[in-house]
């Protein structure tokens, strides 16, 4: 690049300090490149973080975490700090070795007096956990409790990976993982895109379940229309709702003329498995209920936003383009 | 049953302080007692001091004792309110559901928790459920009202059209809820009072005591009610006052302990037959022990609610329900074979 | 004296369930208002106890208008027995008499010796003593029928006005009833009932009131107004009308 600008009469000095700026910039490269090439053997603490309302907490330990939110804890896993977590809610399931912490309810019904007498050294949770009141509660209590920011983006699981690591202390370790995982992310794109050449792409809609009578589809706003649109599938719910969510009925399901439905497994257990999926209203009659095209996938690894996501693009990929089932 | 009654009151009052010390000692987090007394005593400035931590402290005096003060304050409202209701409608069965506040309160909360209404802050949903309850309560009342006069057969068939739109209007918000918010709807209908905090106590004390202070007032008057409506006015009752102020009373009464606590099922139908079964109808003694029960009721039924399954919570309507349904065939059983049941 | 009704008048769905009816009930005598079913006297009685607000005429009491009294001064004033009672609620006997006398108790006062010695008393002359611990929906209907009657009774008012009182009484407890009410009456006290067995009324009534189709018919002492050709006006049944074999008394026998 600077050669073809001296070439047409730029002024020497301006090439040179354009050279300047690239050395400048491969040293701070080398420089980042080599500290992120040594993670943290042990979190390193104190730390801050951002509190309830956006005030600084100061975490001291990350000895014993409880971890308010299912996709929170699985980040804290990917970091290497599972043995850590004294206590994660309901909808952590993954890794398997998570699910069986000391359970601390739904992440919005949490308890406060529950979630202190694991004793935690540090609470982490986003703007997701509640009720708000047993929010204040825990901070009142002086252990620090951190809330992370919502955020419902492709970018999301770099951030969450980013945000847990500073405030645990691995910084390093979080962006190491971080870029892993973006430059998985991209590969997982491309390869989607690769696949996608040429091919109509499939009609998905992604069906909230809990129970035969509650069936939500997810919107424009939720966490799966990112994974889909990934995978290079059409998310019908984007054209019924902008909202993350909405109860779909039975025609207007049908309407919508999914190809695949993607659901998450506790989702089709609570519905009674594929045969009863196959029983509620509308399903049966959409083009993946009569092709029985529907993926089930771990609750977290679609509506997480976590670790896993270039994993869920992949496992859709394929489930969309090379009718892999699961 | 008048001889009964001292004996029964010391005991139910010395219960209650039992439950509610019990609430302070007890709860998921291990705090000694000795450290439980340290900090009461330091904070109310005795200094008995102690060795507890921050931690310790902050369980005890923003959890526990504020959960506990306001499982108390939201019993007491259903107990007595049950009791008052129970009377004026001249029905076992009357509970503060009957006229409207339940439904309007789940109502206003729904719609507060879908709409993100959040005006008054962290009460925002508590207020819009009190004010609903109100609301509801009037406009039942209005609605029987004709020619000066209420029936009470009209009143209460009122109440359950009213009922029936509130749970469709609860229905309609769900259905346009997020998965998130339907949650929060879900736990504010199942119950709960893992939100206590000084500030909802001082929130719901002033109705409360409100209550408290003027219901037993009408103690008497309560009886004659019962008698029927024609005779209480014979007997020199301005029954279509006494009945509005006491409605009134009461919706705002539970009103404010539903709306902090969400819908508790049982406590203000069952406190009052128990305490009847315990010392007799006579209202004068029914009424305020109902809210002695009412409190020491709810503080039982929390405590297990928050430690049965520790670290996560039961829903505390739930409980009240689970264990109440099958207390009240019990008492429905009991009663018929004593006298014949209600008629 | 007493309650006085002048050209009272209640209309309800379209028509007067009592039309323009005068009627006095002087301390001292026992007036029994007899008449077929609907033809307004449980009406009358509400008129008259002030519960309902005339469209015509005035109901005074003692030469108040009785609506214009406070509800606890109309309570020391008239006592009222409804036609039937139901309590869901298991009340002592002795309580439920007890309420009686809550006119005559101060708003937090507690009943004194005095209230609890006229309930003993009401009690006894009803015949329900030895109910008093008993919860009252275990009675039976004759026995809550006096029980009634002794709260009613304990209210010691000036005015007695009873709805058919005596439909659940055996024969021992309507006569019982009936001299109740003329020992009260010899007290001065005014008394009005509604009564369906034409020989009660002639045996015990100082005045008969025949009342059809909301209108007073007759009011007289009972040889005059126990007429056969006015009982059958009124009844649109033909009667015969006998000397009682044992008191100087009409008995009126129904045609069959």
């Amino acid at each position: 690049m600077t050669g073809s600008t001296t070439r047409r009469g730029v002024p020497v000095h301006a090439a040179l300090l354009g050279l300047l700026l690239a050395g400048a910039l491969l040293v701070a490269g080398v420089f980042a490149g080599q500290a992120s090439a040594k993670p943290e053997r042990a979190p390193v603490m104190p730390t801050t973080g951002q509190g309830l309302d956006g005030d600084r907490v100061k975490i001291r330990s990350a000895r014993r975490i409880v971890s308010l939110n299912g996709d929170l804890t699985e980040v804290i896993y990917a970091l290497g700090l599972g043995s850590r977590v004294v206590g994660a809610d309901t909808s952590t399931t993954f890794p398997r070795a998570a699910a069986k912490k000391q359970n601390i309810g739904y992440q919005r019904r949490l308890s406060a007096e529950g979630i202190l007498s694991l004793k935690p050294t540090v609470i982490i949770g986003s703007t997701l956990a509640g009720p708000k009141r047993v929010l204040e509660q825990l901070d009142k209590s002086g252990v620090p409790l951190v809330v992370l920011p919502e955020d419902d983006t492709i970018k999301a699981p770099a951030n969450k990976i980013r945000n847990v690591a500073r405030v645990l202390g691995v910084r390093k370790r979080g962006e190491i993982l971080a870029r892993k995982m973006e430059r998985q992310l991209r590969v997982q794109s491309r390869n989607a895109a690769r696949l996608a050449k040429g091919k109509d792409r499939p009609r998905v809609a992604f069906l909230y379940l809990r129970g035969p009578r509650v069936q939500l589809i997810g919107g424009r706003a939720s966490r799966s229309n990112t994974v889909i649109r990934y995978a290079r599938g059409v998310d019908v719910g984007a054209t019924v709702t902008n909202r993350s969510s909405v109860p779909v009925t039975a025609e207007a399901l049908i309407a919508a003329q999914p190809e695949v439905l993607v659901v998450t497994d506790t989702g089709l257990r609570s519905v009674g498995g594929m045969a009863g999926l196959l029983r509620i209203p509308g399903i049966a009659q959409t083009p993946a209920g009569r092709d029985r095209r529907v993926l089930a996938y771990d609750d977290q690894l679609v509506l997480g936003l976590g670790p896993r996501l270039p994993s869920a693009i992949r496992k859709l990929t394929l489930g969309l383009y090379r009718g892999n089932r699961v | 049953m008048g001889i009964r009654g001292p004996s029964v009151t010391v005991t139910l009052v010395a219960l209650l302080v039992a439950s509610f010390l019990a609430s302070i000692a007890i709860g998921a987090y291990a705090i000694p007692v000795w450290d439980v007394v340290g900090v009461l005593s330091d904070r109310i400035g005795l200094g008995v001091g102690g060795t507890y931590d921050q931690i310790d402290e902050a369980v005890i005096w923003d959890v526990r004792l504020p959960r506990a003060v306001l499982a108390a304050l939201v019993g007491a409202s259903l107990g007595i309110a049950g009791a008052a209701l129970q009377a004026i409608f001249r029905n076992p069965l009357a509970d503060p559901s009957l006229i409207g506040v339940t439904g309007g309160a789940a109502v206003g909360a729904t719609f507060a928790i879908v709409t993100g209404f959040t005006y008054f802050g962290l009460l925002s949903v508590p207020v819009a459920a009190a004010l609903a309850g109100l609301v509801a309560t009037l406009a039942v009342y209005a609605f029987a009202r004709r020619a000066g006069r209420t029936e009470v057969v009209t009143l209460i068939l009122t109440g359950l059209a009213v009922n029936a739109v509130a749970t469709a209007a609860v229905g309609m918000a769900t259905y346009v809820a997020s998965p998130e918010e339907l949650q929060d709807i879900v736990f504010w209908t199942l119950g709960s009072l893992g939100g206590a905090s000084w500030e909802t106590v001082r929130a719901c004390l002033p109705f409360v005591i409100l209550g408290i202070v003027v219901i037993p007032l009408f103690g008497r008057t309560l009886d004659l009610m019962v008698l029927g409506e024609r005779e209480a006015g014979h007997l020199g009752v301005r029954t279509e006052q006494v009945r509005l102020v006491l409605i009134v009373v009461c919706a705002v009464t539970a009103g404010a302990g539903v709306a902090v606590a969400g819908i508790i099922g049982f406590v203000g139908l069952i406190v009052p037959h128990i305490i009847r079964l315990l010392v007799g109808p006579g209202n004068r003694l029914v009424v305020p022990l109902s809210a002695v029960g009412g409190a020491t009721l709810l503080l039982l039924a929390d405590l297990a609610a928050r430690t049965v399954a520790a670290p996560a919570e039961l829903p505390l309507g739930v409980l009240t329900a689970a264990l109440g349904g099958p207390f009240f065939l019990f008492l429905v059983h009991r009663t018929r074979g004593a006298h014949g049941g209600w008629g | 004296m007493g309650l006085v009704a002048r050209g009272v008048s209640y209309r309800a769905g379209g028509r007067d369930l009592v039309h323009r009816v005068d009627l006095t009930v002087p301390p001292g005598e026992v007036i029994a208002v007899v008449g077929p079913n609907g033809a307004g006297k449980s009406t009358l009685v509400g008129l008259l106890a002030g519960d309902l607000k005339p469209h015509e005429g005035t109901v005074s009491l003692d030469e108040r208008p009785i609506r214009a009294l406070g509800p606890r001064e109309r309570a020391l004033g008239r006592a009222v027995l409804p036609q039937q009672t139901s309590l869901r609620f298991g009340y002592s006997v002795e309580e439920v008499v007890e309420m009686g006398r809550h006119p005559h108790l101060g708003r937090f006062s507690k009943i004194s010796e005095e209230d609890r010695r006229i309930v003993a008393d009401e009690m006894e002359r009803a015949e329900v003593s030895h109910l008093a611990r008993r919860p009252f929906p275990s009675l039976s209907g004759g026995e809550s029928a006096r029980v009634m009657l002794a709260r009613v009774l304990s209210q010691r008012s000036r005015v007695l006005l009873l709805d058919e009182p005596a439909a659940a009484l055996d024969v021992r407890h309507q006569a019982l009833l009936m001299r109740v009410l003329a020992e009260r009456a010899a007290q001065g006290v005014a008394c009005l009932i509604v009564v369906h067995d034409l020989n009660l009324a002639a045996r015990h009534a100082d005045k008969i009131a025949l009342m059809a189709d909301g209108r007073l018919l007759a009011v007289a002492e009972p040889w005059t107004a126990l007429a056969p050709e006015l009982l059958e006006r009124t009844f649109g049944h033909p009667a015969v009308v006998v000397d009682h074999p044992s008191c100087d008394r009409p008995l009126v026998v129904t045609a069959p």
